[in-house]
């Protein structure tokens, strides 16, 4: 595997992404909405509902779960429009014969995808993270994050997220020709991130356990593995022309 | 040197089988024409060829690499250059960055790559329009594009799948005289087309595919294979008495059309003085005398039918 030749790859993806407005936009905005949101909710409970520290603290504990489900959902819609995208213009096949390996290239689409997508998320963390802090401070009476759990969110749930999302994307997009089809396809695939999130809500599992937290991002490797053996499977040269509609 | 060497090479799909046991040759230098109708399987040939697809059986050799090895496999991409059937460009991309990402993916120098993106972009007057996207240009100038693609990393065997189809005549003679000056750059190229024309004016040899290779040979020998050329003689008028002493000379075939008298012959360079002579001493005015070559067409529907 030559790295080197996926990052070409990578960066002509990369390149095409910030020629597409809309992409460029979307990777951006959730991130940072949430970032800005997030700590604005936080607020409003605070001053209105005149919550305790101990419901605030919780509430913080689980907010960064919302970034994981966001790191899987975003790179499904990047990767799905990356390989989408070669299909529809057909320039899979003139890229199939250049002296790259498919495992190559497959890497190359993976980085495309993943690099604005965890950047995006990193933004908008650390901007929550930084507003959280402004807002909450007064109440809490020290600096809630960086914490353990954050940490944990931000190395490992969060970039692992991130895989699972765009090996889902890549899988997925090889079976339908259209983006919005791949992207609602491969969104079903997070709904152990969904019910996760509402096992947290009805008080079932914490989402604010650096435990759990753990957990959860060492399940989400062992899917990512799982995502990327699959993918790897279908995105090989003699079925992409022959059989990939 | 043999710059392609293929060996009964045959490709299944399920039990349907698109390439039946081809065997052709083509030296360094050569330009090879793929002729055949629709499905005939040149493009499920130029695939095996370039390693893009696997082979059902026999055997394909770019130089001394063998397309079945999987780290020859590598080699043979470096070394050639495709210019696919859809042209395949980034839409979003200028000119100049779809040549610049193929020539990076080809690992072909820095330096060298943007005198060839120059070169073959000002060859194929572009060199204008190099930063546009290419979703800007029309189908004969994304052709071209494709084309300048194929040649950026200087490849020596070139494979082109209908280079010149849904083109207009000025934008495909630009593509050949390409083609014709890559083969006075001794690069071997295989070319698919069901263009006869085109491949009469520019290969050297043309293999007539229907599934299976019906018939491999020179535009020239290929032309005898039906009967021989015919003499078209244009009258002032046409009359009976003329034709008769047409018709007394015997030569293979008469017809009229018109004022036309088009006479089929074995050996058109002896027969037709004697029969202007004929035309002439018989009072007939003769207004002009050409020849219609029986054309590839001829042949290619007569073995295409068989
Ligand atoms: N992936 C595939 N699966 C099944 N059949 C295929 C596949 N690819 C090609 N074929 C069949 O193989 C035959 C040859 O196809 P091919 O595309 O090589 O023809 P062609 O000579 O390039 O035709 P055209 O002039 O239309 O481009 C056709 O009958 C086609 O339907
Ligand atoms: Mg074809």
């Amino acid at each position: 595997m030559r790295l080197w030749k996926s990052w070409i790859l990578a960066k002509k993806d990369l390149a095409i992404m910030r020629k597409r407005r809309s992409l460029a936009t979307a990777i951006l905005t959730f991130p940072l909405g949430l970032g800005i949101a997030l700590p604005l909710l936080i607020e409003y409970i605070i001053i209105r509902k005149s919550a305790t520290v101990t419901i605030v603290s919780s509430l913080l504990g689980a907010f960064p779960f919302f970034f994981i489900i966001l790191s899987a959902l975003l790179p499904l819609y990047i990767s799905s429009y990356g390989i989408v995208g070669e299909k529809t213009e057909k320039s899979l096949e003139p890229l199939l014969a250049t002296p790259t390996s498919d495992g190559e290239i497959l890497m190359g689409k993976y980085i495309g995808a993943f690099l604005p997508v965890l950047g995006a998320i990193y933004l908008g963390l650390t901007i929550f993270m930084f507003l959280t802090d402004l807002l909450t401070v007064s109440k809490i009476g020290h600096f809630f994050y960086p914490n353990w759990g954050m940490a944990i969110v931000y190395f490992l749930g969060a970039p692992f997220a991130c895989i699972y999302g765009v090996s889902t994307g890549v899988f997925v997009s090889s079976k339908v020709n259209n983006i919005q089809g791949a992207y609602q396809i491969g969104a079903f695939s997070l709904i152990p991130l969904y019910a996760l999130y509402i096992l947290g809500e009805i008080g079932i599992v914490s989402l604010s356990s650096n435990t759990n937290l753990l957990i959860i991002s060492a399940g989400l490797l062992v899917a990512v593995i799982l995502m990327y053996m699959l993918s790897r499977a279908t995105f090989n040269r003699e079925s992409i022309l022959t059989k990939w509609k | 040197m043999k710059m392609i060497e293929v060996a009964n090479l045959t490709r299944k799909f399920g039990g349907f089988t698109a390439v039946d046991s081809l065997t052709f040759t083509l030296d360094r230098g050569e330009i090879f024409g793929l002729l055949g109708p629709n499905g005939a399987g040149k493009t499920t040939t130029v695939r095996m060829l370039c390693c893009l697809i696997s082979k059902t059986s026999g055997s394909a050799r770019i130089g001394d690499l063998d397309t079945s090895d999987s780290d020859d496999a590598m080699k043979i991409r470096k070394m050639i250059g495709l210019v696919p059937d859809n042209v395949g460009l980034y839409e979003t991309l200028s000119a100049y960055a779809n040549l610049e990402f193929y020539g990076r993916m080809y690992e072909f120098p820095e330096k060298q790559l943007k005198e060839n993106i120059q070169k073959y972009l000002k060859m194929l007057d572009l060199w204008d329009k190099k930063d546009s996207p290419v979703g800007s240009f029309s189908k004969g100038m994304k052709q071209k594009v494709s084309l300048a693609r194929a040649l950026v990393h200087d490849p020596e065997v070139l494979f082109m799948d209908e280079p010149t189809a849904n083109l207009d005549p000025e934008a495909a003679k630009t593509i050949r005289d390409v083609i014709l000056d890559l083969r006075k750059e001794n690069r071997t190229i295989l070319l698919n087309t069901h263009n006869l024309d085109e491949a009469q004016r520019i290969c050297n040899r043309i293999g007539v595919l229907k599934t299976r290779l019906i018939a491999v040979d020179t535009p020239e020998n290929l032309a005898k294979l039906v009967s021989g050329r015919k003499t078209v003689i244009l009258l002032e008028e046409m009359n009976n008495k003329v034709l008769g002493v047409v018709r007394a000379l015997n030569p293979r075939s008469v017809e009229t059309e018109g004022n036309k008298i088009i006479v089929g012959m074995a050996d058109p360079d002896r027969e037709t003085p004697a029969i202007i002579t004929a035309i002439v001493s018989a009072g007939g005015k003769v207004r002009s005398v050409s020849e219609t070559g029986a054309s590839l067409e001829d042949i290619y529907l007569h073995l295409v039918r068989e």
